[in-house]
């Protein structure tokens, strides 16, 4: 008899089975596609190196992001800033990148940059405090100095996320960096 | 016992899983977004960081300073300018909603041509001005500058005056139109004080403020300089707290604040002055009167008074002892009271109390000695007929809305159909603009230069500088720009009286004119500059510049009795058309936070009303929403009626503002305009359009309506809302 | 599991916070205020406020974090009074909103400022409910701005959407702005450096904002004036935004002829809930 029950409620187990398997495979999915299949290393319209200018010149951030110690966005730097070194380097001067810079300058255009680090909605994140603060800019961008091209930190999709910010209020004792309003307004 | 068959389905299970899971995670996925950089950043970019400039507001003529919020370039909120001498960092409701005439979607962003079917074909500014210059430069040539008409505001600015450079080497003709002008205050003014411009009134330093009319915390002249003024009246710190009267026939949104609310009969205001000043001679005795006065004829006793105003002597008699005991007394006249038939008189013997009293000099001081000249009816009659008889070649309408904001028994819209060539000058597809042949596409104030004297002013000279604050949105000029260029592009003389490049060129030179002829010697780009930060240049009036109240007045003579425009016994009711503080004449309507707005005494947001008194309403059976006609000799409209406490049984009040035929999204359609109802009347003395002396007839049409009104209770049903203890 | 709900017991205790770093406050001096409502279009251009339309607005569901509410006396024409009150969230430091919320989306924070958190609510709409003052919104749709009017809206204010609930922040960017600007130079904030817009807009000076906590600030100054009082004080709400009581005096009674003040009709109204309920309720 009770063999027969069993019987009888395979069809239903087998199928509890695919959906639960199913479930786990979306999850791995989902996770797979978080880990690798991601925008966070996003194609550039001008292939500029971070490498070559933080890295190997050593140019410091601010000196193109210059807002950041003043202002809640560190903004790009126009394309006029750009040139302004780039003429003088005639020895990259035909490289096809640098090539692309003058088209921009030329046609008198702004550089349509791909965001890599977007703040979520409901967030306001301001860089003045933070600079103000001491911390490095790698401490959230990463090592950008070694980026050919400019990546997301992806370390299981756990940085720049709420629990790390508060991790760090809380660690450094940030003046009211536990408060719900300091960020979210 | 898994057979091979199972295994096949669990794998697919979980293939269909990981599948699924990679496309959520790419549905998911947040849109890149681009960063675009600046191509060379302008002087003052920064992102993520305010830059504030000082500028002129002219959302009304009052003429406040304001500063404007501005982030990466685009404008993004307006506060007062604490620096400015009339608006000291306030602002209103409708100068607070400038910027959705900024960015709104029914700007228009090219120049406009009618193809003559009612609708209009986007232009350029080359085909634009190239089919309007060569007639002007024909009229020119032929001295038939004539033929030309320019319809225009009243401002004290280096716009207007550009305008009237190119009027007089044209040998234009000029209408300076609006509805609700001074022009009744400023011949009072004049033949009380000997003033040429517009009083200077001190409410703050006064103790006791009597105003017949004059809504000046709601919609008259200069409500932000005045509100500023109130405040300090009201609780100033020194102790003393001031006490206000307001008599009109409307609680206005200065009558919901006085003290004292007296609905007085329409048209009796003067005859109640009189009665007062008389009254207030009995009490000093004759010495008392203005060398000059010879007493005051044919002045009514405040019984006879009463009667006549329909109030209860008791209350005049309490008043008349206030303002003989007020020690700073001051009295206001304008709004409805300026806008009888018999309006100057009237307002000339509300201001005979100020010189009785001693205000004059303390509480009214001199002001700058020049005000527009508006236009009176006649002048306009004057236009309507020969445009009838096509002696009318080219109608420049210059940023004024005549077919909206002016009754349309004056026949305007004949007048401009009949005329050959209409071009209007104007930000927006007015319901004028709409009528014209040519729409030249200007600025918002945001965008371009100029620069405003206030009327209402200060007592000191005060010029506020209007300066862009932003780039152009649109393919736009400014108004002073469109008549450089046309200038320009006629040749002869217009070209010689308007020899500059653009706005900033034309408004630079004139400072610059202005300041020699001042014999300011200063470093004029160093001083200009400073201005451009300050938002306003402020001077003391110099001898000459000021007005001087004369030695001698003539005393008041009793008022003729009030006329109006429809018999009693068919049209029962005065029609008392106001302005709300947002909406005022028109401009608001185009605005979505301002029709948002709800009326501050009503509640009432979208749409037109009829205020009737509940006894009134009781008696013709109307609750709020039936919908009425309310017809004049002239037109009628349809409207719902709302009870309204303020208001007398006679008298029926509609707001301004809202009937618009075009002008947007917001405006178009919405609501009906109470001064399409009015008839042709002119005050008497100095031929202003008297736009509150019309009757009307209320019928109920059977129809009913829901009001879009606030929601909430308007009693406070003893919950002390108010404050402890009382319920005012 | 019990030391959650001992959390949870804790924070939700009237007076979580025995004392703010800064106590923000407003005095509205209803003697100055003349319900131009400047403020009403200030607030809506600062926050982002959107337009919902006339026919939404018929349903009640217009966005005004503050308002001007009307409420005329018991008499009638000619000795009618209309008397303005504006209303806004009233920052209650012992506030009904903060016990209801299931999902902490509004708390109080260090400052005495009554927080809504938009990415913590869910909607339930229960702090409306509870909200004696009825100054939360929710927002029913995600509204839209008509092509270019969104060009105008506030960077620092978020844009909220379908299915959170909203009301006035007392302006807490520009309170944000000044605590950073004060931090750059280890200062406190300075009385007056942070206004929100309602009162930097106000014609009048009607409102007044400041640090209750600093003794000199021009707020605390109107908190000791003798019209100071509290709206609906009976629920010992405890609000930071503090009325100074208009000061007009009652009409006069008339002498002659048929208009008749109505001031014993004034006070017939029942009091419903007289000062010693309240007490005998604490």
């Amino acid at each position: 008899m009770s063999i027969g029950v069993f019987e009888a409620a395979r069809p239903v187990i087998k199928g509890l089975i695919i959906a639960v398997l199913a479930i786990i495979g979306a999850y791995i999915g989902h996770w797979v596609h978080g880990a690798t299949l991601n925008d966070y290393t996003p194609v550039q319209p001008i292939e500029f190196s971070h490498e070559v200018h933080a890295g190997e010149n050593e140019i410091p951030c601010e000196y193109c992001h210059s807002w950041a110690g003043r202002s809640a966005t560190a903004g790009v730097p126009s394309v006029e800033t750009c040139v302004g070194c780039h003429k003088g380097l005639t020895e990259v001067r035909d490289k096809p990148d640098v090539v692309k810079l003058f088209d921009y300058w030329e046609r008198g255009e702004g550089i349509p940059w791909v965001k890599v680090h977007d703040t979520p909605d409901f967030v306001h994140f301001r860089h003045k405090p933070h600079i103000r603060g001491g911390v490095e800019c790698q401490t959230c961008h990463g090592p950008v100095e070694e980026m050919a091209r400019v990546t997301r930190r992806v370390d299981l999709n756990e940085n720049l996320r709420m629990p790390w910010c508060i991790d760090c209020h809380t660690e450094e004792d940030v003046a009211n960096g536990r408060d719900c309003l300091t960020c979210h307004y | 016992m898994l057979s091979r068959r199972d295994i096949f389905k669990y794998l697919a299970g979980g293939g269909v899983g990981v599948g699924t899971g990679l496309l959520l995670g790419e549905v998911n996925q947040r849109p890149l977004e681009t960063l675009l950089s600046t191509h060379i950043p302008p002087e003052d970019f920064s992102p993520g960081m305010d830059t504030w400039y000082n500028t002129l507001c002219r959302m009304c003529q009052a003429g406040c300073g304001i500063s404007v919020r501005v982030r990466e370039g685009r404008a993004k909120k307006i506060e007062g300018n604490p620096n400015h001498p009339v608006s000291r960092g306030g602002t209103c409701a409708l100068g607070q909603a400038g910027l959705n005439a900024l960015y709104n979607p029914d700007r228009l962003r090219s120049p406009m041509r009618s193809d003559g079917e009612g609708g209009f074909v986007e232009s350029s500014w080359d085909e634009a001005l190239d089919a309007i210059a060569p007639r002007l430069g024909a009229m020119q040539s032929a001295g038939m500058g004539g033929r030309t008409w320019i319809l225009t505001g009243g401002l004290l600015s280096s716009g207007e005056e550009a305008l009237d450079k190119f009027r007089e080497a044209l040998g234009a003709n000029v209408l300076r139109l609006g509805l609700d002008t001074p022009a009744t205050e400023l011949a009072a003014a004049k033949a009380m004080y000997g003033f040429s411009g517009f009083p200077h009134y001190d409410i703050a330093k006064a103790d006791l403020v009597v105003s017949f009319g004059a809504d000046f915390l709601g919609a008259w002249r200069s409500p932000v300089g005045y509100a500023k003024a109130y405040g300090e009246f009201r609780q100033g710190g020194d102790g003393h707290r001031g006490y206000l009267v307001q008599v009109e026939p409307r609680m206005s949104l200065t009558g919901a604040n006085a003290d004292e609310w007296l609905p007085a009969r329409p048209g009796t205001e003067g005859t109640l002055a009189l009665a007062l000043a008389a009254d207030l001679l009995g009490r000093r005795g004759p010495d008392a009167a203005p060398a000059g006065w010879e007493g005051l004829a044919g002045a009514p006793s405040l019984e006879e008074a009463a009667a006549l105003a329909d109030l209860p002597a008791g209350r005049l008699h309490a008043l008349a002892e206030r303002l003989a005991a007020a020690k700073t007394p001051l009295v206001l006249g304008g709004g409805a009271a300026g806008a009888g038939a018999n309006a100057t008189e009237a307002l000339t013997c509300v201001a005979s109390l100020n010189r009785i009293l001693g205000a004059a000099g303390t509480t009214v001081r001199p002001n700058l000695a020049h005000a527009p000249r508006y236009s009176t009816l006649s002048e306009i009659e004057e236009f309507v007929a020969k445009a009838a008889n096509g002696e009318v070649s080219l109608v420049i309408v210059a940023g004024v809305d005549p077919l909206h904001d002016l009754p349309d028994s004056l026949g305007l819209r004949g007048a401009l159909d009949r005329a050959e060539l209409v071009v209007a000058l104007d930000s927006f597809p007015s319901d004028t603009a709409s009528e014209s042949d040519w729409i030249l596409a200007a600025d918002t104030f945001f965008e371009t230069w100029d620069d405003d004297i206030s009327l209402p002013g200060s007592g000191r000279l005060s010029v506020t500088l209007q300066q862009p604050v932003q780039k152009r949105l649109y393919d736009t000029l400014s108004v002073t720009d469109i008549v450089l260029q046309l200038a320009q592009r006629s040749g002869g003389a217009l070209a010689e009286a308007l020899p500059y490049e653009d706005a900033e060129a034309y408004t630079r030179s004139e400072w610059a004119t202005a300041w020699a002829n001042l014999g300011i010697q200063d470093d004029f780009e160093a001083g200009f500059r400073q201005v451009q930060q300050q938002g306003v240049w402020v001077a003391d009036l110099a001898e000459g510049m000021a007005d001087q109240f004369s030695a001698e007045a003539t005393a008041p003579a009793a008022p003729s009795e009030a006329q109006f425009a429809g018999d009693a016994s068919e049209y029962p009711f005065v029609l008392h058309p106001f302005q709300t503080p947002g909406l005022r004449e028109g401009k608001g309507a185009r605005l979505p936070w301002i029709q948002e707005l709800p009326d501050p005494q009503t509640g009432v947001a979208y749409g037109s009303w009829v205020e009737v008194n509940p006894a009134t309403a009781d008696e013709l059976d109307l609750k709020d929403g039936d919908v009425v006609e309310v017809s004049s000799q002239t037109g009628s409209v349809t409207s719902p009626v709302l009870r309204y406490p303020g208001v007398r049984p006679d008298v029926i009040a509609m707001p301004l503002g809202q009937g618009h035929q075009a002008n947007g999204r917001y405006a178009q359609g919405r609501g009906v305009n109470p001064a399409s109802l009015l008839a042709a009347l002119s005050d008497g003395s100095t031929g202003a359009l008297a736009w509150a002396a019309t009757r009307v007839a209320l019928r109920k049409t059977g129809e009913r309506v829901r009001l879009t009104k606030t929601s909430g209770e308007s009693r406070t049903l003893g919950r002390q809302i108010l404050g402890p203890d009382d319920e005012h | 599991m019990s030391t959650i709900r001992d959390k949870l017991r804790e924070y939700r205790t009237a007076g979580y916070y025995t004392e703010f770093e800064y106590h923000w406050t407003m005095a509205v001096d209803l003697d100055r205020c003349t319900g131009c409502e400047a403020c009403v279009v200030a607030c809506q251009a600062e926050n982002n406020l959107p337009i919902v339309g006339e026919k939404r607005m018929r349903q009640g569901r217009e966005m005004k974090w503050i308002r001007i509410e009307r409420y005329w006396d018991d008499s009638e024409y000619p000795n009618a009074r209309l008397n303005f009150i504006p209303m806004l969230c009233q920052h209650c430091d012992e506030a009904p909103c903060e016990i209801a919320c299931p999902v902490f989306a509004t708390y109080h924070n260090q400052d005495g400022l009554n927080a809504q958190v938009y990415n913590r609510c869910i909607g339930t709409r229960t702090c409306a409910v509870y909200c004696p003052y009825e100054v939360r919104f929710f927002n029913w749709f995600t509204y839209t701005w008509d092509e270019p009017l969104e060009q105008q809206l506030n960077p620092d204010v978020t844009v909220r959407e379908k299915g959170v609930m909203e009301k006035c922040t007392f302006c807490v960017q520009r309170i944000n702005r000044a605590k950073d600007l004060a931090r750059d130079e280890d200062r406190r904030v300075a009385d007056g450096e942070a206004q929100p817009a309602c009162a930097q807009a106000c014609p009048t000076d009607a409102i007044v904002f400041g640090d209750r906590n600093d003794t000199d600030s021009a707020v605390s100054r109107k908190l000791e004036d003798p019209r100071a009082y509290e709206v609906l004080k009976e629920l010992n709400t405890h609000p930071s935004v503090v009325y100074l009581k208009n000061a007009r005096a009652p009409l006069a009674g008339e002498e002659d002829d048929g208009h008749h003040g109505d001031e014993s009709e004034s006070h017939a109204s029942p009091v419903m809930w007289p000062d010693e309920s309240s007490e005998a309720v604490a």
